[in-house]
C-alpha cells in the first residue's frame, strides 16, 4: 500500500515537472522593479521589494514571527533549560565567536540597501550568536521572558509607527507609503528595529523548545 | 529552459514530492513537519530558478517572496515543534 501511494507521489511530481517545463517564460515584475527603484531609497532591488513595493507582506512576516514566539511560549514548560553544550571549549568558542556574530549581523543590516543582506539575514546571525551564548549557559539578554516578546514586538511596532507617521505627516500620505526623500532612512531605522525584533523572536522560539519539564 | 534550469527544476520539484510523501505517509509528527520543510525547499527552489528571466536578469520579486517564505517557515517550524512538545508530554500524564 505504502509502495503504491509512494509510486502515485512519484507520478503527481513527474506531471508537476512537465507542466512547469512546458509553461512559458514569463517576463517577470524585474524590469518594472528596476525602472523605480529611485523611489524606494535603497539600491538593493530585492531590499526595495521588500521595504517598499511590497512592505505590507514584510510588516506581516515580522507579525507572524512575533505570534510564533508568543504560542510557542504559552505552550512550553516554565523552566528554563540546563546549558547543553559545557566545557572549556565550548565556552571559548562562544566568548571568542560572539563579537564577531554581532558584528557581522551589524555589517549585514548595514549592507542590506545596496548589495545581498538586510534585517532578516542580520537577525538570523544575531539569533544565532544569541543561541550559542544560550546553550553554552551564558544566557543572553534579555533574559525575562515578558522582556524577550517585548523585544520581538520591537520590529512590528516600528515598522506600524513609520508606517503610520508618513501617512499622517503627509497631506495626501498613504500608510506604509515612505516619501522619497527620507525612504533610505527610514527603511535603515524600520530595519534595524526589525533585526533586533526578529532575533528576540527566534531567541524565544528555541527558548521555548528547549525548556525542561 | 537551459540545462541549468531545466536540472533545478527537477530537483525543486523532487524535493516537493519527497516532502509531499513524508507528510502524507508517516504516522509521526516529527517527520511531518521535517516533509512540510523538504516540501517548502522545494517551493524556494523552484522560485529562484524562476526569478531568471528569460533575458538574463534577475527578478528580485521572487527572491524577496523567499526571504519571507523562509522566515515564515522557520517561524512555523519552531511552533510546530512546540506542539509536537507538548502534545507527547500531555501524552504521558
Amino acid at each position: 500500500m505504502t509502495v503504491l501511494v509512494g509510486v502515485g507521489f512519484a507520478l503527481v511530481s513527474l506531471a508537476l515537472f512537465a507542466a512547469l517545463v512546458a509553461t512559458p517564460e514569463a517576463p517577470g515584475l524585474g524590469a518594472l522593479a528596476r525602472s523605480e527603484i529611485a523611489a524606494t531609497g535603497v539600491s538593493n532591488p530585492v531590499t526595495a521589494v521588500l521595504l517598499d513595493y511590497r512592505a505590507y507582506d514584510t510588516l506581516l512576516e515580522l507579525v507572524v514571527v512575533l505570534l510564533a514566539a508568543v504560542a510557542a511560549g504559552a505552550l512550553a514548560p516554565r523552566e528554563p533549560a540546563p546549558a547543553q553544550l559545557d566545557g572549556p571549549v565550548a565556552e571559548a568558542a562562544a566568548g571568542l565567536l560572539t563579537p564577531g556574530i554581532v558584528l557581522m549581523a551589524g555589517y549585514l543590516l548595514w549592507i542590506g540597501s545596496k548589495a545581498p543582506g538586510g534585517a532578516f539575514q542580520a537577525a538570523s546571525l544575531l539569533a544565532g550568536g544569541l543561541i550559542l551564548l544560550e546553550v553554552t549557559g551564558k544566557t543572553p539578554p534579555p533574559r525575562s521572558e515578558a522582556v524577550t516578546r517585548a523585544v520581538a514586538g520591537l520590529g512590528v511596532l516600528a515598522f506600524l509607527g513609520v508606517g503610520v507617521g508618513v501617512a499622517v505627516a503627509a497631506a495626501n500620505g498613504v500608510f506604509l507609503d515612505h516619501p522619497a526623500s527620507i525612504a533610505g532612512s527610514l527603511i535603515l531605522a524600520i530595519e534595524s528595529a526589525a533585526t533586533l525584533g526578529i532575533a528576540a523572536g527566534l531567541l524565544a522560539l528555541f527558548r521555548a523548545g528547549t525548556a525542561s519539564a | 529552459m537551459s540545462p541549468v534550469d531545466l536540472l533545478y527544476t527537477a530537483v525543486a520539484v523532487a524535493l516537493f514530492g519527497l516532502g509531499l510523501g513524508a507528510l502524507a505517509l508517516s504516522a509521526r509528527p516529527l517527520k511531518k513537519l521535517l516533509g512540510a520543510n523538504v516540501m517548502g525547499t522545494g517551493v524556494f527552489s523552484l522560485l529562484i530558478v524562476t526569478a531568471r528571466g528569460p533575458d538574463g536578469a534577475t527578478d528580485p520579486v521572487p527572491h524577496a517572496l523567499v526571504i519571507t517564505g523562509i522566515v515564515v517557515t522557520v517561524a512555523a517550524t519552531g511552533l510546530g515543534l512546540a506542539l509536537i512538545r507538548r502534545t507527547r508530554s500531555a501524552s504521558k500524564d
